[in-house]
């Protein structure tokens, strides 16, 4: 439920693969709070990388031959996308791949979700790119900026806003953060505007100085235009974020979507290895029951033979007892009746 | 139940209601009397106190509706009638038929349960509304709280019903009941009427201290269950008791039936609605850990069989009277004997056929003993749902949804339900 609430509150105008930002994000948090998560991830990976004996030979390359493919590809897709931009973090764990592969490879419908590995793979559809594109991409990576709004003027869409920048040079990604549902229901209940507001925001810049300018010249200015449009008078805070990417966005959610399936696919297993046993308990009791059917009409049958009438026979009603089990609490009727009683005392007094 | 009923001609114009009365019942499609009904109803308009035991769904709140709307017809004032039950969603249903059976007397009343506005529903208090149905913890709240203004009508209350008095009696509700009483009038000039499908001894005491009070007793423990219920067991391990479930509500038999499956903790309530949700069979649950709104949405949507399984908790075992309930599964078996009594009384009711089954693990031993003593019958073995089938179909389903369960609520509150409230 939550994932598709999340959804909801998307605002981004192109759907590149980062629909899962975080919209408590404040102004610091952006860039302060992300520090430790990468470091660990950093951490984590560096282990999981250790046991693998891939040769990987620039990480780095590899990160952002992943952005490429998950570009080419992202107009396909839709819903939960592992935000393939955030793999900032250099991990080479075996989760990122087979999320990659699986996404990719949707199509033809692998269900083959572990071992899955590129380099044993090489007709997956995740191929390497070539050194000129990986540098470019790099090079438009390195290009890009992001400005950060404080505050979005009420009610002003997305499209809103990609129009106002882009007069300072082209855009790549907008995400709006929407408010609070609750404020929003809030506001709904006690007559408000039904529409969506949106509290603070992120826009890419394809080129960092173009980024420079616009907020350099919007700050603190009123968005003008028409004399009479809506947000003539709306001031805009906007800021630029120096040595800050688009990624640097979405690596928290992404770090944690993927300590998430691994925590799941380890409480999976453990499922799995439980049910094994209870099947291995049903067969074994199968066969025991099987045995002493067995044993039964055999001493029924030698007991007709002889005729005597020694023994009564003694099997299938005693059940060995193997184990005993704590039994949980019995209210007792007594007990009931005395609370009752003191209850009624009391009410009477 | 028309069969235990001696002679043919006996109405409820006999009983002594009037006419007005008789034809709302009639248009609820009640049209003869049952035991409990012929037995109570000449007694209480005859202005004797009264102790009312019947097996579940045998139309025990007509029985006391009646005689207070007549009385009430007779001589309308204020508040007139307090009705205490013990959970919220029975107290909605009671003010229900209240209402249908008071349409044509121009009824006002007041429901007054937790969950709710505090300011709206004393503002209502204040009108004086001619029957109050409450929970005893929101009604003491209003007496600790809402002033006088909005209590004063309670002082000259005529009748006090306890519906399921031996759950109301207990110790948890013990000092909001006390604050409740304080307020009422004194017993000797008011009729109090006790209802519940297992009266107690310490219930049946209060003989001594009424007036000339009225008994209709259970005639003994087996009649407690209805004749028509179909009892069944399931022993099986703790840990596939899900996996157990899905197989069971899924059966071709079963998959159109309604049900309820009863849980004893609100967390299994939760985690057993995501299984199923995530097995796309039509769901909804009921226990005391969601908002009360989302309560009576629930409610409402199993119904009018929007949702085809119940999960709650014993915050459903009592008195909620929904007919196309048809099988009730216990998941957890209850403690107290008396609990399973009224969980099974769920479906079977007014004379309709009904299935239970318990889901017996190997801690439950004892307490099944405890239950089959109580109720006076031996229970029999579910044999439609096999160990083959349910490691075919469901096992490793129901344990990989029940996992992804526990990790997302554990994602949402952190552990707990509570946080979720309001």
């Amino acid at each position: 439920m939550s994932d598709s609430r999340k959804r909801d509150w998307f605002a981004t105008e192109d759907n590149a693969s980062d629909n899962e930002l975080h919209n408590s994000d404040n102004e610091d948090g952006v860039s302060l709070q992300r520090q430790p998560v990468v470091k660990k991830a950093k951490q984590i990976a560096d282990v999981k990388k250790s046991k693998r004996r891939e040769i990987v030979e620039d990480n780095e390359e590899k990160e952002e031959s992943r952005v490429t493919t998950a570009a080419k590809g992202s107009n396909k897709r839709t819903g939960k996308v592992d935000s393939i931009l955030a793999f900032t973090t250099k991990d080479e764990s075996d989760e990122d791949n087979d999320d990659d592969s699986e996404q990719e490879l949707s199509e033809e419908e692998t269900e083959d979700e572990e071992g899955f590995d590129r380099d044993e793979n090489p007709n997956g559809i995740l191929r390497q790119l070539s050194t000129t594109e990986l540098e470019d991409n790099r090079a438009k990576i390195e290009k890009s900026g992001v400005v950060y709004l404080s505050r979005i003027p009420p009610y002003m869409k997305p499209a809103k806003v990609r129009q106002i920048l882009s007069r300072f040079g082209e855009l790549d990604r907008v995400f709006l953060a929407p408010e609070d549902p609750k404020s929003y229901t809030r506001r709904v209940r006690f007559g408000g505007n039904k529409k969506r507001n949106f509290v603070e925001g992120w826009v890419e810049f394809k080129n960092k100085k173009k980024a420079k300018l616009a907020a350099s010249t919007l700050n603190g200015n009123i968005i003008g235009g028409r004399k009479g449009s809506y947000y003539y008078d709306d001031i805009l805070n906007i800021k630029y974020l120096p040595k800050f990417k688009w990624h640097n966005l979405t690596e928290q959610i992404a770090y944690e979507n993927q300590v998430r399936q691994a925590k799941l696919r380890a409480e999976i297993s453990q499922a799995t290895r439980e049910n094994k046993t209870f099947i291995r308990n049903v067969e074994r009791a199968k066969m025991i029951e099987h045995i002493q059917e067995k044993k039964q009409k055999k001493q029924a049958k030698t007991e007709t033979n002889v005729k005597s009438e020694s023994k009564p026979v003694p099997s299938t009603g005693e059940i060995e007892m193997r184990r005993n089990f704590r039994q949980r609490s019995v209210v007792m009727h007594k007990d009931k009746e005395e609370a009752m009683q003191r209850v009624l005392k009391n009410i009477s007094a | 139940m028309s069969k235990s009923v001696p002679a043919k001609t006996l109405s409820f114009e006999a009983l002594g209601l009037s006419k007005s009365l008789a034809e709302s019942l009639n248009s609820m499609a009640i049209r003869r009397p049952s035991q409990i009904q012929i037995a109570c109803i000449p007694q209480i308009l005859k202005g004797r106190d009264c102790i009312g035991g019947a097996r579940t769904g045998s139309g025990k709140t007509i029985a006391f509706a009646a005689p207070i709307l007549q009385k009430l017809s007779e001589d309308p004032f204020g508040v007139f009638a307090v009705v205490l039950t013990p959970t919220r969603e029975l107290a909605l249903q009671i003010s229900e038929q209240f209402a249908a059976l008071g349409a044509s007397l121009n009824l006002k009343q007041a429901v007054i349960v937790g969950g709710m506005d505090m300011i709206a529903q004393a503002l209502v208090l204040q009108k004086r509304p001619h029957v109050v149905i409450a929970t005893p913890g929101r009604l003491a709240d209003h007496i600790r709280s809402s002033g006088e203004e909005a209590i004063a009508g309670l002082r000259r209350v005529k009748f006090l019903v306890m519906d399921e008095a031996d759950r109301l009696l207990t110790p948890g509700f013990a000092e909001d009941l006390e604050e409740c009483m304080n307020v009422m009038t004194k017993a000797k000039s008011r009729q109090t009427l006790l209802f519940s499908a297992t009266v107690t001894q310490s219930v049946m005491q209060l003989k001594d201290s009424f007036r000339h009070i009225f008994v209709h007793e259970v005639p003994s423990n087996s009649i407690s269950i209805p004749g028509t219920l179909n009892q069944k067991y399931l022993f099986i391990p703790t840990h596939v008791r899900e996996a157990y479930l899905v197989s069971l509500l899924t059966l071709p038999i079963n998959e159109k039936k309604s049900a309820i499956v009863f849980v004893n903790r609100a967390t299994t309530a939760e985690v057993l609605k995501r299984i199923f949700r995530s097995m796309d069979v039509r769901v909804t649950s009921l226990h005391s850990q969601i908002s009360q709104r989302e309560r009576i949405d629930s409610l409402g949507r199993f119904r009018a069989e929007a949702a085809r399984v119940l999960v709650a908790t014993d915050v459903a075992s009592r008195g909620l009277d929904i007919p196309v309930v048809q099988m009730v599964v216990n998941f957890d078996i209850p403690a107290d004997p008396d609990d399973y009594i009224h969980r099974v009384g769920r479906t079977a009711r007014a004379g309709r056929t009904g299935e239970s089954i318990a889901f017996v693990t190997e801690h439950d031993i004892d307490r099944i003993h405890a239950i089959e003593e109580r109720v006076g019958k031996v229970m029999t073995k579910y044999e439609l749902v096999t160990e083959s089938m349910v490691i075919r179909d469901s096992l490793q389903q129901t344990s990989n949804a029940k996992r992804e369960a526990l990790m997302d609520l554990e994602r949402e509150n952190s552990g707990s339900l509570r946080k979720k409230r309001r």
